[in-house]
């Protein structure tokens, strides 16, 4: 009789001995356990632990002892296992085909995202100082608003540093505004992309100074630093320390350095910075004109709310007007800046971490798809293995020996679909790059260390988790029944691959429907009423020479044929900023915030608005130097502060910028300043004061290039000074929803990989069904059933299961569509429609991949299937 | 004289197999011993001895017998070398030289 002596301690002896030097241990523990369970199991049992414990120190000195005798390396067993693994593969070219296809195409996606998120997450971080790096922001709130913009008074960087220990260091950024004309060497140019710093930049920073003296840059007025592209731009070569250059219609600066170009993970960039001093700004504490950027570097393990409640209690109690306007300041970490969506004004280099989070989502989910139909494929294919297994068991073979064998088989299935990734990422690398607009320059080079790393991450996630469950389940068949030829799925098995292919096609449905739904609001957002009329608009540059002549430039602009009107004013109506201070009734204690724009008469019916109440402004007053302002408000405006249609023409506001008290002689239909994200706000449109730096001119409809040459050719006549630049308005507007475009057109290509490869699972998976079933197939068509009968037949199940995975995922995709949409002010209904199209779309591919196997299938001649018998 | 290193446990173990004439292992040393001496032995404790006595070459084995009731593992069966044979007959000689010091205890 014999007993099972106690399973844990049974394993530890395993564990702890090699099989060749302490076999006889082993077994003389069993034996005496055997003979004391003929007079007391329980004391048997208790007895087998005992021992086991007092028998482990000698297990262990001893396989080490005899370790060498009998070494435990199995390069042979690990060649053999990739031989076969190899020889399988190749024997079903087909299978393989599919699987390294899908798996290749996914893991490729996959090092898209990846790396574009690491690039995402890594922004501002080669600051050595990135740790104690913070922004001082503005925080403006009043009852209706709050705004936080990056910039503050001038002042405020190095009075907190004078005042505040926390403070090691400071430097002031001044971004650009506006463009500046540059004269270098012989020629000129318009730039955008330049700044202001202080001399601390480079204490602060980590910006590489490849010639000059680190001791002198920035200090002196007139003098300032190039980027290198920017030093080769300009003179051609890097050698350019003392040259000058001249910026504007006088002023010339000096070259003290140049620097190796700001690397694109920066949330400010410039291609050359002129010294903070060169502004000449004065001394004088005045809370106006928050504009400069201010970095503080603090001393390390300074806890950043606590700062800012000492700064805000300090300066706050020291000037009571701040509190009044309702001025915080907020001391923001370094880190955040490129994720924090709430700060105004830095609308194109940040980005919001949902849209990371959302990305690597998608990634996993298309990762899991191609790797599920690895693990499809491989279970299916399972009984033609089912021979292979059942020999090996009977001649000795263990299951683990069995599993390492199968595992070898995900391994050389997956090394030729990463190396094929790793090369289509090469390829398509760049082209994402310059679609997603990372603005990745040639000088960054691909970190292809990143890459690695997460090509080997994706390699082993993907070896253990996809290649586990076929290689568990091969390994354990039973012999017995496989040799017999009798060899069925258990129902678990059937019911987690039917259940992997409901999931593959429920994620490529939603996408389908999120992709058509973003396609959608895009649309509408694309197409919608403004309030005025954005098309054939040029944007050009108003500056102050400009402005004297400006009268002059209008009408000879308007003579021309293609011009339709001119209209000047301080922004393009899409980029009005919503923070003026106003005061609206009379004992108005606490000043309200609007939207504000200068302009003239020519905006309205320039730019296609309309006035619905009262007049437009007077044309003649513009020659008029002392008069007061005069104002048009929105009809935001009259719902935002009660004000009723009828009492408002006529009635005095004071707005800031404008220069004061004035009437508001006239209501515009609302139009947007913004994206269609947010709400309309109130905006006064103003006819003095304030500065007017664009000019929008608009065309008539016509051959955009000939009109372009000839408004050219008008510039150079009527501004010599400036070269000839525009934007288009309609441009300008899209720009607000670049995000959310490209984001549509990725969904587009993850929803049309996504179907790609559900089918091609399901394409696997019929075939091996298929061949499984040839035999009743061949009995079928004796029995009389028509081709159109069989492909019914065997497409029925898949065609089924995706029917499943659509309703499934309706709710789905729903769900998310509208969560999506809730971020839009302005948005479309879900149109069911959509789910239509979708879920007809989905079924027709799956149904096409269907019926081409169907049709191998049903013209398969009985008689050679009958045969083999 | 040469000394021996023979612990007493040792000897015990080394002069069971002696007397069991290579059918020694470990079970059947661990079943005469607490035959012999009435108390109950680990049989730990004798594969530490056998090995030890393996090491100072007084014993061989050998591999063989597997039975079921091992779990299919075999025997490892130990023989006294002609080395063992000297040093035991050598703690004898020893032994029966002290033991002779004392008259009451003579044995001859």
């Amino acid at each position: 009789m014999r007993h099972q002596p106690p399973k844990l301690p049974a394993s530890l002896l395993k564990y702890f001995s090699n099989r060749f030097a302490t076999d006889d241990i082993q077994g003389d523990l069993y034996e005496i356990f055997q003979q004391r369970c003929s007079e007391s199991e329980t004391i048997a049992r208790f007895a087998f632990w005992r021992d086991t414990m007092l028998a482990l120190p000698t297990l262990w000195k001893l396989s080490r002892r005899y370790k060498r005798k009998y070494p435990r390396h199995h390069s042979n067993m690990i060649k053999s296992n990739l031989k076969l693994s190899v020889r399988h593969m190749l024997k079903r070219p087909g299978y393989s085909f599919t699987t390294i296809a899908g798996l290749s195409l996914g893991i490729a996606v996959c090092l898209l995202i990846f790396y574009y998120i690491h690039f995402e997450l890594s922004f501002d971080r080669f600051h050595k100082n990135f740790d104690n790096l913070v922004s001082v922001n503005y925080e403006f709130i009043t009852p209706e608003n709050q705004t936080t913009s990056p910039s503050v008074p001038y002042f405020v960087g190095p009075k907190m540093q004078r005042e505040f220990p926390e403070v090691a260091n400071q430097c002031r950024i001044l971004p650009a505004f506006g463009t500046q004309v540059v004269h270098a060497g012989d020629n000129v140019y318009e730039e955008r992309s330049y700044a202001f710093a202080d001399a601390t930049l480079f204490q602060l920073f980590d910006f590489k100074l490849l010639q000059g003296n680190p001791a002198d840059q920035l200090k002196r007025t007139r003098t300032l630093v190039l980027t290198e592209s920017y030093a080769q731009k300009y003179f051609g070569t890097n050698d350019v320390i003392g040259k000058t250059i001249m910026i504007g219609t006088e002023r010339v600066y000096e070259v003290t350095g140049v620097m190796a170009d700001v690397p694109s993970n920066s949330h400010f960039t410039f291609d050359y910075v002129i010294s903070f001093a060169s502004l000449e700004l004065p001394e004088e504490e005045v809370w106006n004109s928050p504009n400069y950027s201010t970095y503080l570097l603090l001393q390390p393990g300074v806890n950043h709310e606590a700062f800012e409640e000492k700064v805000n209690n300090k300066l706050l109690g020291e000037n009571e007007r701040l509190k009044e306007v309702h001025v915080e300041l907020h001391i923001q970490d370094f880190g955040n800046i490129h994720f924090d969506t709430t700060v105004a004004g830095y609308a194109d280099k940040v980005t919001d971490r949902r849209y990371i989070v959302l990305f690597s989502v998608v990634a996993v989910l298309i990762l899991f798809i191609a790797s599920i139909n690895y693990v499809n494929l491989a279970t299916a294919r399972s009984a033609e293995r089912g021979r292979e297994v059942g020999i090996r068991k009977a001649v000795g073979a263990t299951p683990r020996q069995l599993f390492r064998q199968f595992m070898t088989d995900s391994v050389v299935h997956l090394v030729p679909s990463v190396a094929i990734a790793i090369g289509m990422f090469g390829v398509l690398a760049p082209m994402f790059d310059s679609f997603m607009n990372l603005g990745m320059r040639a000088s960054d080079a691909l970190n292809w260390e990143v890459v690695a790393l997460i090509s080997i991450t994706i390699f082993l996630a993907i070896t253990f988790f996809a290649g586990f469950y076929p290689a568990i389940v091969l390994s354990r068949f039973r012999p017995s029944l496989v040799l017999k030829g009798k060899f069925t799925y258990s129902n678990s098995a059937r019911v987690l691959r039917k259940g992997l292919v409901v999931f593959q096609f429920c994620v490529s449905i939603t996408l389908i429907v999120a992709t058509m739904i973003i396609a959608s609001q895009l649309e509408f957002m694309q197409n919608a009423k403004l309030g005025f009329d954005k098309s054939h608009t040029l944007i050009m540059p108003l500056d102050q020479t400009m402005q004297q002549s400006f009268p002059a430039i209008r009408n000879e602009l308007t003579k021309l044929a293609p011009v339709q009107a001119v209209v000047p004013a301080s922004t393009p109506p899409t980029e009005v900023v919503i923070g003026y201070g106003a005061f609206l009734r009379e004992g108005q204690e606490e000043v309200s915030t609007v939207g504000a724009m200068r302009t003239n008469a020519d905006a309205i019916p320039g730019l296609g608005m309309q006035l619905v109440r009262g007049e437009n402004f007077d044309p003649t007053r513009e020659s008029v130097t002392d008069a007061e302002p005069q104002y048009i408000v929105n009809q935001t405006f009259l719902k935002t502060f009660n004000f009723g249609e009828d009492e408002i023409i006529g009635h005095e506001i004071y707005l800031g910028i404008a220069g004061g008290k004035g009437k508001i002689i006239g209501v515009v239909e609302d139009f947007h300043t913004a994206s269609l994200q947010k709400k309309i706000e109130p905006v006064v449109l103003y006819d003095r004061g304030g500065w007017m730096a664009r000019m929008m001119v608009k065309l008539h409809p016509g051959d955009v290039k000939e009109q372009l040459s000839t408004m050219e050719a008008a510039w150079k006549k009527l501004v010599p000074h400036r070269p000839f630049s525009y934007t288009f308005l309609d441009d300008n507007y899209n720009k607000l929803y670049a995000a959310e475009t490209r984001m549509g057109y990725l969904l587009r290509g993850f929803s049309a990989l996504a179907v790609l490869i559900a089918c091609m699972g399901i394409l696997g998976l019929i075939s091996y069904a298929t061949v499984q079933r040839t035999k009743e197939i061949g009995i079928r068509k004796v029995l009389g059933a028509s081709v159109p009968q069989v492909m019914v037949l065997i497409g029925k199940d898949f065609i089924k299961l995706v029917l499943v995975a659509f309703a499934l995922s309706v709710p789905l995709a729903y769900y998310a569509g509208q969560s999506w949409l809730q971020h839009f002010e302005y948005r479309i209904g879900i149109d069911p429609m959509l789910f239509v199209i979708a879920g007809v779309l989905t079924l027709a591919l799956a149904m096409l991949t269907v019926s081409y196997q169907a049709v191998k299938a049903s013209l398969i001649n009985p008689a050679d299937t009958l045969r083999t018998e | 004289m040469k000394g021996t290193n023979l612990g007493e446990f040792e000897e015990l173990v080394l002069l069971v197999v002696y007397y069991q004439d290579n059918q020694a292992y470990a079970v059947s040393i661990k079943e005469e011993l607490e035959k012999q001496t009435g108390r109950s032995i680990n049989v730990s404790a004798i594969h530490t001895a056998l090995y030890r006595l393996e090491q100072k070459g007084y014993l061989r084995s050998d591999v063989g017998g597997a039975t079921p009731e091992r779990g299919g593992r075999w025997k490892r069966f130990f023989s006294i070398t002609a080395h063992g044979k000297k040093v035991l007959a050598q703690s004898q000689e020893l032994r029966v030289k002290l033991w002779n010091l004392i008259p009451e205890l003579r044995i001859a």
